[in-house]
């Protein structure tokens, strides 16, 4: 009996479909190359994909209001050059110093895309083309088009991201930390819980006295924050710097967010679908890394995936109209 | 007049030039249920937000407990302890039963945090005695409408109201769940809460209210007590309405039976609808809003696809799958909201009236805007249509203008059957008076009309025979000649023995 309702909870599961697209993927692995379950090449995937997973946090705020945010790439790069600089010019600046700087220029940045959005109520998509703009040429004012290059970089700062606990890469431990903090948000505060009710009704949250506008400001500012602090983690990882670092990178995180089923129009997505999401993704770039000639396909594939993704949440939706419908015919 | 816990005096309300409320007045005793009642568009609605700080008042009173008070917004009317339950379920779809239930009063621990045990132990405290089968952590996209209604409800009666006001609680309810609505009416009464009860059936109305008040044409028409009112004075009371001479002459000709469908079904829609039109007659569907009038008009013109039925154009089946199917037969459909589905705002009015059949000005692969503009003109002559240039977009127009362009678009195209749902809906009485006059000359040279209307003047002015619907069913149909306003009311009216619909 009791046995009957663990089967039962694991199947009503609502990532059902990905965990098993998740250990489809992994018992491939085995066939493909053993070496990917190397200790090694496990922490390197994760070091490879936590700038992407806390971008995807960030946007998947903005997502789950019904909005949009591409500017994340253009942030990432404006904090990752401005917090690059500040280091060259003042070698003594406690790096947890210039991370917090990284998070406030990125949360300036969402503060004016939340403020287009929210109170001039311009469309998202509209106001983070533009800012997208905007903030890649700050970026690029910034450092005058130079390059930065790892002998510039303070061992300290480095440090933030590279220093191996437990054998994993610090920057992971500030992906999964970011993870825990967004999920217990979104789950547990009122104003996380406000980002849902705005995204699946506008018209009842005036009715329930909810601001939209300020809910709207938040988000953006917070996906601002996340990118900001995946800027300066950039430039603690990888050590070389440029206005053009980030591009494109807005795409991958909104793809992450719909695999891992946050709604494009808003009011659902949660935190548990959108680690795996990202533990999904990782582990497809790392194996096509190891094929030979096949990682020429990532983009392809991963674009695939996304529309995959979308046509089951469509189908889902559709299959719970129908029922709806038919307890409305049970009494008519 | 102290037993007064809420008192409105000579209320008016009106939206540009539309008078919604005018001179209304109402008092509410403490601890009692008052029924509201009227037909579609008597102004409940709008008195409802009156009191639920939706909408302000233009001028007169709202007297709490005796002291004047103006509300700005819901939230001062929720502090005040106003509660409403609206008709059109407001809910957020993606969220569970239980944050439904406390959005806007979440319980928090004392770290800030939701308190989700708590509020799913609270949320199935208020739902279990309305509905046990409701699962409190399930979002509310997945319940039935009904079941979304007893939601609000138990999302009401969590805030405490002092004065709940329900808007037609029982018109998406089983037969069952009416009972169990009714006890709890009956229990929050006894706790002293005072209750509007708005409805359509009188069965509500006998069950829990102690007095009704009656609303038409935006205004108050008067107040009684229950047991001393009969059903045919209420009737009367919300009818009661002279027909003058809005309606032209008939001057058409009924001639050989041209669509006929037969027990169409749409599951959740409606049920075994039959019925025919013939060639210069128009036959008016009407009923309560909701019965499934547009749905069936939908079905017709091919927008939604019908689980079961036929419908036989000229004594043959037909497949209608889309619009373009229906337009290929000669069935038009003039869409209720003219302004979203029946025009493009930004285009000017002769490609409005010419877009369903723009092939036909076509010449060497290009549009001849010349043979476009003078047919659009010639039907703009023949509809009466007053606009200064045919080349301005249709917002130019007033309301009245704007549906006659709606009509030109249709006489564009070779049809046989007119649709027309709610014609004259949000128009002024002296354009209308030119949309019966079109309707009139459409019958006259041929065309079969099915009208949707709501308005029963409209309908007994306009139609030759009518058929009423009620929760999704055929509930009558009259000739015009053996038609009432009470027959055609009590017939649209959900009877007291009926189960939830389950037999008519």
């Amino acid at each position: 009996m009791k046995k009957n309702n663990i089967l039962r909870k694991i199947l009503n599961y609502k990532e059902f479909g990905l965990v098993i697209a998740l250990i489809v993927l992994l018992i491939a692995a085995l066939f493909i190359n053993k070496s990917f379950f190397t200790f090694g090449n496990i922490s390197r995937t994760l070091t490879n994909n936590s700038v992407f997973a806390i971008l995807t946090v960030g946007i998947m705020f903005v997502l789950i209001t019904g909005g949009i945010d591409i500017s994340i790439g253009s942030i990432l790069a404006v904090s990752g050059v401005s917090v690059t600089e500040l280091m060259i010019m003042n070698n003594s600046i406690p790096p947890i110093v210039l991370i917090l700087a990284g998070i406030a220029i990125g949360a300036a940045c969402g503060l004016i895309n939340g403020f287009l959005v929210g109170k001039m109520k311009i469309v998202p998509m509209i106001v983070t083309l533009g800012t997208m703009y905007v903030f890649r040429g700050l970026a690029f004012v910034i450092t005058q088009g130079a390059w930065r290059f790892p002998h510039m970089f303070t061992e300290a700062f480095a440090s933030y991201a590279k220093t191996e606990i437990l054998g994993f890469d610090a920057i992971v431990f500030w992906a999964v930390g970011l993870f825990i903090v967004a999920g217990l948000f979104l789950g547990y505060t009122r104003p996380g819980r406000r980002l849902y009710a705005i995204g699946t009704s506008s018209e009842s949250s005036k009715v329930a006295g909810i601001r939209e506008d300020n809910v709207k400001i938040l988000a953006y500012v917070l996906c601002g924050a996340c990118a900001g602090l995946a800027g300066a983690l950039y430039a603690a990882n990888y050590l070389t710097v440029s206005s053009d670092i980030g591009k494109g990178y807005e795409m991958t995180a909104i793809a992450i967010c719909i695999l891992g089923g946050v709604s494009i129009t808003g009011g659902r997505g949660r935190m548990d679908g959108v680690v795996i999401a990202v533990i999904l993704m990782s582990v497809i770039t790392s194996l096509l890394s190891m094929i030979p000639g096949y990682s020429v396909w990532q983009d392809a594939l991963q674009g695939a995936i996304i529309i995959v993704a979308v046509i089951v949440n469509i189908a889902n939706g559709s299959l719970a109209d129908k029922r709806a419908l038919r307890e409305r015919g049970n009494r008519i | 007049m102290n037993d007064c816990i809420l008192e409105l005096n000579d209320v008016v309300k009106t939206f540009g030039g539309v008078t919604a409320l005018s001179g209304v007045q109402f008092r509410l005793k403490r601890g009692e249920v008052h029924a509201l009642m009227g037909e579609n568009g008597a102004g409940k609605s709008t008195f409802i937000k009156v009191i639920t700080g939706v909408h302000q008042p233009d001028s007169g009173t709202i007297l709490l407990e005796g002291k004047r008070i103006t509300l700005k917004n819901t939230v001062e009317s929720q502090k005040l302890g106003i509660a409403a339950i609206y008709q059109h379920v407001t809910s957020f779809p993606d969220l569970s039963v239980a944050e439904n239930i406390f959005m806007g009063q979440e319980i928090l621990t004392k770290a800030g945090t939701y308190n989700w045990r708590a509020m799913r132990r609270e949320a199935r405290k208020y739902i279990e005695p309305l509905s046990p089968e409701i699962d409190v952590t399930k979002p509310m996209s997945t319940l039935s409408v009904a079941q979304q209604q007893l939601v609000e409800i138990a999302k009401a009666l969590s805030r405490n109201a002092r004065i709940l006001i329900m808007d037609e609680p029982t018109a998406s309810l089983t037969r069952h769940e009416c009972e169990e609505l009714y006890s709890i009416v009956d229990r929050l009464k006894a706790d002293g809460v005072s209750i509007i009860f708005i409805t359509h059936k009188f069965e509500d109305m006998y069950r829990v209210a102690g007095r009704v008040t009656v609303f038409r044409d935006s205004q108050y028409i008067g107040s009684w007590d229950v047991n001393e009112i009969s059903n045919a004075k209420l009737i009367e009371a919300m009818v009661g309405r002279e027909l003058n001479q809005l309606y032209p002459e008939k001057t058409s000709e009924i001639k050989q039976e041209v669509l006929r469908v037969e027990g169409l079904y749409k599951e959740g829609y409606f049920k075994d609808i039959s019925f025919d039109v013939r060639a210069g007659e128009v036959l008016a569907l009407t009923g309560l809003v909701g019965a499934g009038r547009t749905e069936v008009c939908q079905t017709i013109f091919g927008i939604m696809k019908p689980d079961k039925g036929r419908i036989l154009l000229d004594g043959k089946e037909i497949k209608i799958n889309s619009p373009a199917d229906a337009l290929r037969y000669g069935i038009g459909l003039l869409p209720e909201d003219r302004q979203l589905q029946g025009l493009v705002y930004e285009l000017p009015i002769y490609q409005n009236v010419s877009a369903p059949v723009i092939n036909n000005f076509v010449k060497r692969g290009l549009i001849s805007v010349k043979d476009e503009m003078a047919k659009a003109i010639e039907l703009c002559r023949k509809i009466k249509l007053k606009a200064k240039d045919i080349a301005a977009p249709p917002s130019s127009l007033s309301g009245g203008n704007q549906q006659k362009v709606v009509f030109a678009k249709l006489l564009n195209c070779d049809l046989k059957v007119l649709i027309l749902d709610e014609p004259t809906k949000g128009i002024d009485v002296g354009a209308k008076n030119s949309i019966y006059e079109i309707i009139n000359e459409l019958t006259a040279s041929g065309y079969a009309v099915i009208m949707v209307s709501s308005e029963m003047p409209e309908v007994l002015g306009m139609a030759d025979r009518i058929v009423v619907m009620r929760s999704g069913r055929v509930a009558g149909c009259f000739n015009i000649e053996d038609a009432t306003q009470e027959k055609i009311l009590a017939a649209s009216l959900v009877k007291s023995d009926e189960k939830g619909g389950s037999a008519v």
